[in-house]
């Protein structure tokens, strides 16, 4: 690692974000590969070159609450949901939790959630999180004047649901069938709104009002519901708009940074630190290729598990696109293979199967692994499968975004880097990883890779054997790269010489 | 990948069954362990009965079970040929009296009990007793077992058996393992038998043909050659005095100088005899005899499964305080550890690299020898017509002067200026002791030195 690099990337993010802040511009990107302290360098050049009040956007409590061993504890709080502050088990356990507090509020009932928000009025960094946005704590953001959004590739709009025994309550709620294919219903929402408003004030929740507030969003945004099992789907967009179009300087901040979406996703200016990661080496891995066609191949299968095999004399942590890939490619792990984090932590010898873009592949630290691989490439299932994503797809080409392939592609690369950040948390660190899918040599990758990713030295490996020889030889310290060279080369010589 | 060891790697992988023979101590013990290692690092699995405990490979032993189900339909059979093999008593009675205990039996203890009934009633039974007395200690040690039993990879260790049953314990296994071969079709394994002459040998003669048509290896150890071994592989240690197996089984002559660790060896489907010497394993630590008193419940010496300092306790006991039936099953169920795998891969690398820098340092050592020849010539060329002196005109005409001189002499000084090579000369004089001195009567310079 190149001496001070951590420091004069932070240096770099402190100056620039001062000019940032006298100047006119409105969104600033502070990339960089995992590890090299973004988030401690934005927020505390944030926190002392600016005087007034900051707000943080971020994924998970865990988050928050490293948040405050960087920021002085009286200057800064952590807003947390209903559920981690009511003291009332019904209210906290309740699906419409927010209407049951509100109603208590009106009958004089106060907790730490409701003392929160004027405490919020006092502290200088205010820290929420991004599911927070689509509720109407999003209002705190109304006053903001710098908002930083971490890891905010997060930023897309999300799918929630309906399901259809919500719609059943409500149904009874209001005495009539609510039909919400047909769009007549939006011709209904005041009279259902004003049944909703009754029903909330005699019991203190109303699942007609809570489908109410949805269909009036969706009348907003111009968009509709659509069937998913066991329910109704939508997108939330206007929790998802209305962050974007804060009047406000944003400063966002992440290792994969989303693509530039025209009147979405813009940045004025960025500051990026792409170095070169000494101890960590990247290797394609071409001799296999899992496109979502070949989950049932049965030589997929065979030289997956083979992998897995190898990798699992080392401490590895080895992510696989869906649950189904991995149920279908590896039904039995390999020995010394778990799927239980837990216990991957707690044993040094095992290794760890996930998912790619799964609960474990964002937002924690695994221990110390030797290898990261990913087998195959974590795209998205195809639209026409996954309605969501049909949704997400047809609402940004609505919005100006010129390419399909380019969020495609980004959304499984960003996944993929995800999981690699996974194991790279520092700089120095030693790290193998491995990419197992012929897709990953593809050219197509430079238009959505962050730059920090582009300038690592790639191997390309088509052979298992050749691929066991490499890790071992890495294992041992023993001129793996040397010897891969030598291998090719070999190899070459015996094509060209028609052997 | 194995040296010298190309011929015993052959045979090993081939699917004949292959026979280990040798008096004591002449390495078919470490042949055993070295051949146990050949196959797993070709991936496959390996089930080795170990009679005496020498063998330990961390992360890969087993203690036997043998299950009821599995065994049922070959005990009257087996049991009856060890019975026979072993003494006076007929092995007929024993299959006789067994078949129809059998009958009424569904478990371990039941049959135990029906054959003790048998033994005096309605008549005096001398097979149900010969039955009984090899079966009981086995259900006393925890050996037998009414569940399933899954036979994982690894070394089953034999020596905690009392020694009058542990022949029976190893042949039971090796039904119990035939059955699971031909039953569950389970292949791509390598059996391997420590000390299998302790064994009827009709009985290890049929598993051999038998297994090596489900595609299992099979490899067993003897103290020395019987008729039926030529026809299989065989790996033939020192075995004392070979006059006579060479006349009878047409074995080599050179098995008499064979010395500890060598071994002929026999590919039977190449019909081709090959000398070997065969390395120390890598992995496998191979130990002493384990001691066993003979009732079995003495001082047992500490075994790898448990922890050292222990005190010793009968089997039964320990499965019961291991937690029951699942604390067995975990222990069936052992696969082997990846880190296993890992060492392996990494002992091949290393192997590997060091083959390869002894191959570059060899090439190098050649050209640099070349370049020195290629000198010697030169030198020799330009000395010729010479008397063999050295014409220094031709030389430095040649330009190989300085070469030459570098080659054969220590060169002081190399220079195009006398003044310099003048000064170089004085200093060497001088660190040699010699001091430059003026002769003031003749005018004339001296290099002296003082002289004791």
């Amino acid at each position: 690692m190149p001496t001070g690099l951590r420091e004069r990337f932070q240096e770099e993010v402190r100056r620039r974000i001062a000019r940032f802040i006298g100047s006119e511009e409105r969104a600033l990107l502070v990339a960089g590969p995992p590890g090299i302290g973004k988030t401690h360098a934005v927020i505390r050049a944030v926190y002392e070159e600016y005087p007034g009040k900051v707000y943080v956007v971020l994924r998970t409590h865990t988050q928050q609450d490293h948040y405050a061993k960087i920021v002085p504890r009286e200057d800064y709080i952590a807003i947390r949901g209903i559920q981690e502050h009511c003291r009332v088990r019904e209210v906290r356990n309740h699906p419409l939790a927010h209407q049951l507090c509100k109603w208590m509020r009106e009958r004089g009932c106060s907790c730490g959630y409701t003392e929160q928000f004027s405490e919020a009025g006092r502290r200088r960094v205010v820290s929420l999180l991004y599911s927070h946005l689509s509720t109407a704590m999003v209002s705190l953001l109304r006053g903001a004047r710098i908002v930083v959004f971490d890891e905010y590739h997060s930023l897309l709009p999300q799918e929630r649901r309906i399901t259809y025994a919500q719609l059943r309550l409500a149904e009874e709620e209001y005495g009539r069938a609510i039909r919400l294919e047909a769009r007549d219903v939006l011709g209904r929402l005041e009279e259902m709104r004003a049944r909703g408003m009754e029903v909330w004030a005699e019991r203190g929740y109303s699942y007609l009002l809570e489908v109410v507030s949805v269909l009036e969003q969706l009348k907003k945004s111009g968009s509709w519901l659509y069937r998913v099992e066991g329910g109704y789907g939508y997108l939330d967009i206007a929790g998802y708009e209305l962050t974007l179009k804060l009047p406000c300087k944003k400063i966002f901040v992440s290792a994969t940074p989303l693509p530039r979406m025209p009147g979405l996703m813009e940045y004025d200016s960025t500051v990026e630190a792409s170095p070169t990661l000494p101890n960590v080496k990247v290797v394609i891995f071409t001799g296999i290729e899992l496109p979502y066609r070949k989950r049932f191949d049965r030589r997929a299968r065979r030289i997956v598990n083979e992998l897995v095999r190898l990798l699992s004399m080392y401490r590895s942590v080895i992510f696989l696109p869906s649950e189904e890939a991995k149920r279908r490619l590896i039904p039995r792990p390999a020995p010394g293979v778990t799927e239980d984090v837990g216990e991957f932590a707690e044993d040094p010898g095992r290794s760890v199967l996930l998912i790619a873009g799964g609960r474990w592949a964002e937002g924690i630290d695994l221990p110390q692994p030797e290898v990261i691989c990913i087998i195959g490439v974590p795209y998205d299932e195809p639209p026409f499968i996954n309605p969501a994503l049909r949704e997400l797809y047809r609402y940004l080409r609505a919005k100006g975004l010129r390419s399909f392939t380019t969020l495609y592609r980004y959304r499984a690369l960003s996944k993929t880097l995800q999981a690699i950040g996974r194991g790279l948390r520092k700089l120095d660190q030693r790290l193998l990883v491995i990419l197992a899918d012929r897709r990953y040599a593809d050219e197509c990758w430079r238009e959505v890779a962050p730059k920090w990713f582009l300038v690592q030295r790639f191997r390309v490996v088509d052979d298992l054997r050749v691929l066991r020889d490499y890790l071992v030889r890495w294992g041992l310290g023993l001129g793996a790269d040397e010897h891969l060279e030598r291998v090719q080369r070999a190899r070459l010589l015996k094509k060209i010489r028609g052997e | 990948m194995w040296g010298g060891e190309k011929a015993l790697r052959e045979v090993l992988e081939n699917q004949s069954p292959c026979v280990i023979v040798g008096r004591t101590r002449s390495g078919k013990t470490y042949t055993l362990a070295r051949s146990i290692e050949i196959m797993l690092a070709t991936r496959r699995r390996v089930i080795v009965v170990d009679w005496a405990g020498q063998l330990e490979l961390p992360g890969l032993m087993h203690r036997p079970r043998l299950s009821f189900k599995l065994v049922r339909d070959m005990l009257p059979d087996s049991l009856a040929l060890q019975v026979a093999s072993q003494g006076s008593t007929s092995g007929t009675w024993t299959r006789d009296s067994l078949f129809s205990a059998m009958q009424e039996a569904d478990s371990w203890e039941g049959l135990i009990d029906s054959l003790r009934q048998r033994e005096e009633f309605p008549y005096r039974d001398p097979g149900a007793r010969a039955a009984r007395v090899r079966l009981e200690p086995l259900l006393r040690y925890g050996v037998l077992t009414n569940d399933d039993v899954e036979i994982g990879e690894g070394i089953y260790d034999f020596s905690h058996i009392p020694l009058y049953s542990r022949n029976i314990a190893v042949m039971l296994f090796l039904a119990q393992l035939y059955t699971t071969i031909a039953s569950r079709g389970l292949s791509d394994v390598a059996i391997f038998v420590d000390e299998a002459w302790q064994l009827s040998e009709d009985l290890v003669e049929a598993m051999l043909n038998e297994v090596a048509g489900y595609g299992v290896k099979a490899v067993v150890v003897y103290q020395a050659l019987r008729e039926w071994h030529r026809r299989f592989n065989l790996v033939i240690h020192n075995i004392g005095l070979p006059a006579a197996e060479v006349v009878r089984y047409g074995i080599p002559p050179k098995v008499e100088g064979l010395a500890v660790g060598e071994a002929m060896v026999y590919n039977v489907e190449r019909h081709r005899w090959r000398k070997v010497r065969v390395r120390r394993p890598q992995l496998i630590v191979v130990r002493p005899k384990c001691v066993t008193p003979p009732d079995g419940r003495g001082e047992a010496p500490p075994r790898r499964g448990g922890e050292e300092g222990e005190a010793p306790q009968p089997p039964a006991q320990e499965a019961e305080e291991a937690g029951g039936e699942e604390g067995e099953r975990e222990e069936i169920r052992l696969s082997r550890d990846p880190r296993v795998d890992r060492i392996l891969e990494e002992h091949r690398v290393l192997s590997d690299e060091i083959r390869r820098l002894e191959r570059r340092i060899e090439e190098l050592s050649s050209a640099l020898s070349g370049i020195l020849r290629r000198m010697e010539g030169a030198g020799a060329r330009l000395g010729q017509g010479n008397d063999g002196e050295v014409d220094v005109d031709r030389l430095v005409e040649s330009g190989l002067l300085i070469k030459y001189l570098q080659g054969r002499y220590e060169v002081l000084e190399v220079s195009g200026d006398l003044g310099r090579l003048w000064g170089a000369v004085q200093r060497k004089l001088k660190e040699d002791g010699y001091q430059l001195v003026k002769d003031a009567r003749t005018g004339r310079w001296m290099f002296v030195k003082e002289v004791y």
